[in-house]
């Protein structure tokens, strides 16, 4: 590190300059998360009437090149500099007066600051009013966060980022009664697009905020009434085909919260989606609560279901989640869903989810299942035909890596007047495929067999399916009882039967095998 | 010793009694079955990226007479119900070893040049990255956390599928860290003993 340190002094005046010019300059605290390296540039620190009761301060900092570590984020400085600039008055006993400092790093980042701080002994006490600009989000994203965010995914070199962001606020700081950060984050054209993710076009306005500062307690009692509005208008959003357009957001900043301030509807599937009472608050600390109204009508499942390898699923899904409530990244809710298909209905309650916010998001359910059309349905899927009509409900279904954790599923028939009960020959096989891991080796004399009753119960539970009949005749367990004169019986042999989760995998590979291309079941999980 | 004495050697000796049975009820962990899974996916977590091996199993044209086979075999020989035996397969666990797997491979220059090694904790520590430039620090850095943030998550999952008490999460943790120790650094690698000094194994 080559350092000079020509130092200037004026007694008179009781003036002092201190000028370090560094090349390859190093840095690092203790904790070696900030480093800095081959660093570039001069720092001018100085002052005029300099003495023990104060005296007015300036530096300037310019560093033209080097590289930054902050925790795992690199940084590698390039032209433009990045230029600081700060001065103020310091009064002992009074603290820092007229502080200003500034920061530019070209269409980057800009930064000024402006304000009062003293009596530093109880925490500080002062206003600060800050402007924080960037002139080009393209600029920042291109030269300063891509080489980082490439480095932990390839996949961000196709990304592309455009805009303008300015946010404005005031900090007020009353010593150990914490303080008071307000003002609101500004967006001009601000658009994020990755070549197979989302997009997300002509994002402008206003986010407002008024957040707490120091000891954040959750649930502690407003302290400001204010209110502060603002307004986000999107253009165009863009996520996984579906498409909306011209979406506004009229927001409400509260004390350590944001609001949605009127009801917002969205178009979604063919349907339609609601926002009602939106309140995300607590804000601070990080994840924020929330809670709202959901209501969904008219949504299409033909629209959802269109890319299904058997075919799109035709039917309506609506309902009401009223409320939902999100405490600590987990969500609770009340109300139900309505989906419509088959001939009947699967009412989807008691919705939650667990660590929303993070990779490990788990989504659980119960399904009551009413009325549904076996002919109906297995027209559709690829499992054999079947008629009857079928009542049941899936209890704990719970979601997790996109994949089911684990479920309870009862299902059984219900005999309606005018429907017909039977299985045919192919559903039977697949019946004795899923349960035993074999084709039945009895060789079916005809094509469709009546039955009389079928009741099954599927558990989900650590990767290990159970499957079992729930009709318990003649020390006998069935999944399907035939008929009086007639029919078939699948019985099952084996109750302590455990089928774990790659052999269930392949036993669905298996039924579906003959189904060509039709059907293609992906191997999930490691080896 | 007076009556009155004895009556009191009697009163203390009934209550130490009772206070010791109190004390020792003991609260089953299965040590065992949890290193020996621990084990498994150390190892399975450590393997050396392969070429696509086919998946094994029954392939969709077995033949009727293969099935009627096994169908009589099962009928005649159900399976055994499972043995004390640690459950260890989630849709969770089964992400976190796919994604800790894939990290291996990058990490184990690391592990070479001696940067990076095992602690007792059943955690990656950064040893000495003096060698590296900023930017190799910055993707190490995010590496380790990554790894680190990957393994509590399974430590939790493992807890979590078999329904044993968040507070077993120290003892998880330190029979990882023997498996990670004693499974997956080779000969050479830094390892944490546990009095806490780091020698290479």
């Amino acid at each position: 590190m080559g350092v000079s340190l020509p130092l200037r002094w004026r007694g008179k005046q009781r003036e002092g300059w201190i000028r370090v010019a560094f090349r390859r300059g190093r840095f690092s605290n203790p904790e070696e998360t900030l480093l800095g390296e081959g660093l570039e540039g001069v720092l001018r620190v100085g002052g005029r009437n300099l003495g023990v009761e104060g005296g007015d301060f300036k530096a300037e900092l310019s560093v033209s090149g080097g590289e930054l570590l902050l925790d795992r984020w690199y940084l590698k400085l390039e032209p433009p500099p990045l230029r600081i600039h700060t001065q103020g008055k310091w009064r002992k006993g009074r603290g820092v007066q007229d502080f200003q400092l500034e920061l530019d790093w070209g269409d980057s980042l800009r930064l000024s600051v402006e304000g009062a701080l003293e009596n530093f002994g109880d925490g500080p006490v002062g206003r600060i009013h800050f402007i924080l600009g960037v002139p080009s989000l393209s600029s920042l994203f291109q030269h300063h966060l891509l080489p980082s965010l490439t480095d932990l995914d390839p996949r961000w070199v196709d990304a592309r980022v455009e805009g303008t962001v300015r946010c404005e606020g005031e900090v007020r700081l009353n010593g150990r009664n914490g303080g008071v950060l307000r003002g609101e984050w500004n967006m001009e054209g601000v658009s994020f697009a990755t070549p197979d993710g989302p997009e997300l076009a002509g994002v402008s306005g206003r986010i407002p905020f008024l957040l707490p500062l120091g000891e954040v307690g959750k649930g502690k009692a407003p302290t400001l009434a204010e209110a502060l509005d603002g307004e986000i208008r999107i253009e165009r959003i863009e996520v996984g085909g579906q498409r909306w357009e011209d979406i506004r957001l009229p927001l409400r900043a509260r004390w350590n919260a944001l609001e949605i301030r009127n009801a917002v509807e969205i178009p979604l599937f063919g349907g339609m989606v609601r926002m009602e009472g939106v309140h995300l608050g607590p804000f601070l600390p990080l994840p924020p609560d929330g809670t709202g109204r959901l209501l969904l009508k008219g949504i299409r499942l033909e629209e959802i279901t269109r890319d299904l390898p058997t075919g799109a699923v035709k039917g309506t899904i609506q309902g009401e989640i009223v409320p939902w409530v999100l405490k600590d990244g987990d969500l609770q809710s009340r109300g139900e869903l309505r989906v419509s298909l088959w001939g009947g209905e699967v009412r989807v309650l008691r919705l939650w989810g667990e660590r929303l916010f993070s990779e490990r998001r788990r989504l659980g359910m119960d399904l009551e299942i009413h009325h549904l059309d076996l002919e109906e349905a297995t027209q559709q899927l690829p499992f054999g035909r079947m008629g009857g009509v079928l009542e049941g409900e899936v209890r704990d279904l719970v979601f997790s890596f996109g994949q089911p954790e684990s479920f309870e599923l009862r299902v059984r028939s219900v005999h309606e007047k005018g429907v017909r009960q039977y299985i045919d020959a192919k559903a039977v096989e697949n019946f004795s495929i899923l349960s035993s891991g074999v084709r039945t080796p009895l060789l079916p004399w005809f094509k469709i067999y009546p039955y009389s009753r079928l009741g099954i119960y599927c558990k989900l539970e650590n990767d290990v399916f159970i499957l079992r009949g729930t009709i318990q005749e003649g020390g006998k367990e069935y999944l399907i009882k035939r008929g009086w004169l007639r029919g078939i019986n699948v019985i099952n042999r084996n109750p302590q039967n455990r089928i774990p989760w790659r052999d269930m995998l392949r036993r669905i590979q298996r039924m579906f095998a003959g189904e060509g291309q039709k059907v293609r079941i992906q191997m999930g999980g490691a080896p | 010793m007076s009556r009155r004495q004895g009556l009191f050697r009697g009163v203390w000796l009934a209550m130490g009694i009772f206070v010791a049975a109190c004390v020792t009820v003991n609260i089953y962990f299965p040590a065992a079955e949890v290193q020996k899974a621990a084990d498994q996916i150390v190892e399975e977590v450590s393997k050396e990226p392969a070429s696509s091996e086919p998946e094994k199993g029954p392939s969709p044209s077995q033949s009727l007479r293969e099935d009627v086979l096994v169908w009589v075999a099962r009928l005649l020989v159900p399976p055994a119900e499972a043995a004390v035996d640690i459950e260890v397969s989630t849709p969770a666990i089964r992400a976190l070893k796919k994604s800790m797997k894939k990290r291996f491979a990058m990490l184990k220059p690391y592990y070479v040049r001696g940067v990076v090694g095992e602690n007792n904790r059943g955690y990656l520590e950064i040893r000495d990255s003096a060698s590296l430039s900023l930017k190799e620090k910055a993707r190490l850095k995010s590496l380790v956390k990554d790894e680190n943030r990957d393994r509590r998550a399974l430590y939790e999952e493992i807890i979590r599928a078999n329904k044993m008490d968040a507070k077993v999460l120290p003892q998880v943790e330190g029979l990882f860290a023997n498996s990670w120790r004693e499974k997956r650094a080779r000969p050479g690698w830094w390892i944490q003993s546990d009095d806490g000094t780091w020698v290479q194994k």
